[in-house]
């Protein structure tokens, strides 16, 4: 691989990587509040965006250039559309399988949560998602326009071009996620929500609302979902049943380096889309190998190393 | 009647993976990937070379040897990580079948002529017709069935219900949880192979699509609801899929399979499941006396987290000895003991044993009867009939059915964790807060004879007047050190002790 490709593969590795970053804060916010693996993460992000085309755009989009005021209602809509579809899939499909702090402090109804109950939920969920939103979008992938606009590439000098686009999502996609995960780290929200993940019995008992607490957390999560699914979804034609690939390579950033940590979410999600990015700038590999490698990766760092690569 | 066999053949994959799903309580997601390896193996080898029969054998061995990985790899995770990883490998599977044109015949699939004359060895030939494939699919149906329902009974499905259970308990007791894993996914490997093997020569045609995850699901959720009645997997796998393909809507079936799955779990435990009861009684062996064998720890350093919680442990179990181990909260007992245990690693010298422990919590593996726990752990000692472990915890041998069932049902209540570890047949007994499961006038004469038959017992304590009772040497621990070792009343008296546990 020549120098400029390399470059090249970095940096729009990079954007890729900082949406496959705010799946897994997602990912990672849900899984510290209440051990769940969101198995219908995924398809809530591409849920979000094709909600929000069905909204704007109606069944038959093209990829003409958005309006300003089209461009944001699209982007308001995935956004809200994710935090709602996130909160529905809490709501129907894990919470009634999942140990609940009572309305009596301290008191468990149930010890343990029942693991296969919420697996299967999750999945189920999921699979509805993409199936009912198949049924107004039967193509396999729509080509949509892009909400950030900016064609073209930019030369950097010794030949090296990069897509503008690639450095506007890397842009967005990073502030949002750090800045979400500052917040998080920094404020009395985020103490709160980690004394639940912490405890949530002693939690309760020290009068924090939980359950709202946990409520949020999906609906933040899906928020972040309808973000990452805004600035992937244009880059590359794209179809309701693809949700379930996002959704993995966003648990294998979660998963790489530490599970429950959102600052490595982050950067997990750079490592995965840097590597995706490599593979497919590589001749001899492309796209299929770069699927392969990336669930081969997650297959076995979720059996042999759950807690991540740097967990001790 | 193509229809039919396809059916029969899905319900064999499903009864393969019955006991990794529904005994061991794995969720298993890989379903669709083994599936995949025998259709697409199948063909494949056929179209090396291979007679069809041939190629269908090794697409089998294959699919068991899929599975068997795939067991190794997830052997040693948590439910939620084993659906993970096999969930990922099912996509990953299907992936490579779309993307790699060359291996799956592209989205058309590879192809074979559907009626086709077969030699087979014995100079006889065969027609394979839909009818010839019903009959096939039906006898294996039948053999798998059998042989999960001897699984069921067997030394196997009582690990697999153990490891559901309590993994950490089941590990305690020496349940060898990798290759049980590996095994039950084997046979889910096999089957799985067999089906796709099966409906890729019946149908003619083998497709990634007829791969994709979302047979994974359909195979998951007929698995979990034939985990307490076998004809609701065949509703889930056959019935339902059915009536939604008259519906002639391609998401009815997707959407119908979410449906199910749900239901499916929500509503397995309103099927009621029998506790699998002990195994035939074999012959009692005499009973070989416990080999005397201690244990010596020496300078053991441990950390976790960052933080050093032993720091220069020293520790002697004498066969015939009961010693006590007692320490302040977070003194480093319980990591001692999980050294000791063999469960961490640990910087230092540690020579004897094996040592097999209790747990602090009430620990029980609800899906076995009492007789049925001591038994899995008797397996894993090899050596002790179970009259001497009812004898060594102190219940009588007895002549009548009631008044052995009665002892039974006491065991339950009271010293089942004794005989479990007991029934391991390890020199050294480690009991981690015995006083919570246990009353001491009901511990001290148990333990005391246990010590008396050779066995070095280690009780680990906060509770200073049990120890000072049953104790031969007691050794007190804080921070990481210890403290003060001896007979207990001069420990007791030790002004170290006093001050840093007594707080005097």
């Amino acid at each position: 691989m020549s120098g400029p490709v390399a470059v090249q593969a970095l940096v729009t590795g990079l954007a890729a990587g900082a949406a496959y970053g705010l799946i897994a804060l997602g990912f990672t916010l849900v899984h510290r509040l209440t051990r769940v693996l969101a198995f219908a993460h995924g398809d809530i992000v591409t849920g979000a965006v094709f909600v929000a085309v069905l909204a704007v755009l109606g069944t038959m989009p093209v990829a003409a250039p958005f309006g300003l005021g089209a461009g944001l209602a699209f982007a308001a809509v995935a956004v809200a559309a994710g935090a709602l579809l996130s909160v529905a899939v809490y709501a129907f499909a894990l919470r009634p399988f999942l140990p609940r702090v009572s309305d009596v402090p301290g008191f468990l109804i149930r010890p343990s949560g029942d693991v296969l109950g919420w697996v299967a939920g999750g999945l189920a969920a999921g699979l509805a998602v993409r199936e009912l939103l198949g049924l107004p979008f039967a193509q396999q992938a729509y080509a949509l326009p892009d909400p950030l606009g900016a064609p073209g590439t930019i030369a950097l000098g010794g030949g090296i071009t990069v897509p503008v686009r690639a450095l506007e999502v890397l842009a967005v996609g990073l502030a949002v996620g750090v800045t979400v995960e500052r917040i998080l780290e920094v404020t009395g929200a985020g103490a709160v929500m980690r004394a639940v993940s912490d405890d949530a019995g002693a939690a309760a008992l020290l009068g924090i609302p939980t359950e709202r607490i946990v409520l949020v957390a999906f609906l933040l999560a899906g928020a972040l979902a309808g973000c990452a699914g805004l600035l992937i979804a244009p880059g590359a034609p794209i179809g309701p049943q693809d949700g379930v690939l996002l959704g993995l390579k966003g648990m294998t950033a979660a998963l790489l380096l530490r599970l429950g940590s959102l600052r490595h979410a982050l950067l997990g999600g750079l490592l995965v889309g840097v590597l995706e990015a490599f593979i497919l700038a590589s001749p001899a590999l492309g796209p299929t190998w770069a699927d392969v490698v990336v669930l081969a990766l997650l297959a076995l760092v979720a059996a042999l190393r759950p807690r991540g690569l740097l967990a001790t | 009647m193509t229809e039919a066999a396809r059916d029969l053949y899905l319900l064999v994959a499903v009864l393969g993976l019955l006991p990794a799903v529904s005994l061991a309580g794995m969720p298993v997601l890989a379903g669709s990937a083994f599936v995949a390896v025998g259709g697409v193996g199948a063909l494949q080898l056929e179209r090396a070379g291979l007679p069809i029969g041939g190629a269908v054998t090794l697409a089998v061995v294959l699919g068991a040897l899929a599975g068997a990985a795939t067991g190794a790899l997830v052997g040693r995770a948590e439910p939620p990580f084993v659906a993970l990883s096999t969930w990922a490998l099912a996509w990953l599977a299907y992936s490579a079948l779309l993307g790699f044109p060359a291996l799956s015949g592209g989205a058309q699939g590879l192809t074979r002529p559907v009626v086709d004359h077969v030699e087979t060895p014995f100079g006889v030939s065969v027609t394979l017709t839909a009818r010839v494939h019903l009959i096939a699919a039906a006898v294996l149906c039948a053999a798998v069935s059998v042989l999960v329902a001897r699984v069921r009974r067997g030394p196997a499905g009582q690990d697999a219900l153990a490891l559901r259970d309590d993994p950490e308990l089941a590990a305690a007791l020496r349940v060898p949880v990798l290759r049980r894993r590996a095994g039950l996914l084997a046979l889910a490997g096999a089957t799985g192979a067999a089906a796709g093997a099966g409906i890729a020569v019946a149908l003619g045609v083998a497709a990634p699509a007829d791969v994709s995850p979302l047979l994974a699901l359909q195979l998951l959720a007929a698995a979990i609801a034939g985990g307490r009645n076998v004809a609701l997997a065949v509703v889930v796998i056959v019935a339902v899929p059915r009536a939604a393909a008259q519906l002639e809507d391609p998401a009815a079936g997707a959407v119908l399979t979410a449906a199910l799955l749900l239901a499916a779990v929500a509503l397995r435990h309103f099927v009621p499941e029998r506790r699998a009861r002990a195994l035939p009684a074999v012959a009692p062996a005499p009973a070989p006396p416990v080999a005397p064998r201690g244990l010596v720890a020496h300078g053991l350093h441990v950390s976790l987290g960052g933080r050093e919680i032993l720091r220069g442990f020293d520790i002697e179990l004498v066969p015939g000895e009961i010693h006590a181990l007692i320490g302040p909260n977070g003194s480093g007992k319980t990591t001692a003991l999980r050294v000791l245990a063999g469960e961490l690693d640990a910087r230092g010298r540690l020579e004897g044993g094996p040592v097999a422990r209790t747990f602090q919590r009430v620990a029980d593996l609800p899906s076995l009867a009492p007789r049925a726990q001591v038994e899995l752990a008797l397996r894993a000692s090899d050596r002790v009939p179970l009259q001497a472990v009812l004898d060594a915890v102190g219940l009588a041998p007895e002549t009548d059915h009631a008044a052995r069932a009665q002892h039974v049902l006491d065991l339950t209540d009271d010293l089942l964790p004794v005989a479990r570890v007991v029934a391991t047949g390890a020199p050294v007994l480690a009991f981690d807060e015995p006083g919570v499961i246990l009353p001491a006038t009901v511990l001290a004469p148990v333990l005391r004879e246990l010590a008396d038959e050779g066995r070095a017992i280690l009780v680990v304590e906060h509770d200073l007047r049990l120890v000072a009772a049953i104790a031969d040497t007691v050794t007190v621990i804080d921070d990481g050190r210890v403290i003060a070792t001896g007979p207990p009343a001069a420990v007791i008296a030790d002004p170290n002790v006093q001050e840093v546990y007594l707080g005097a």
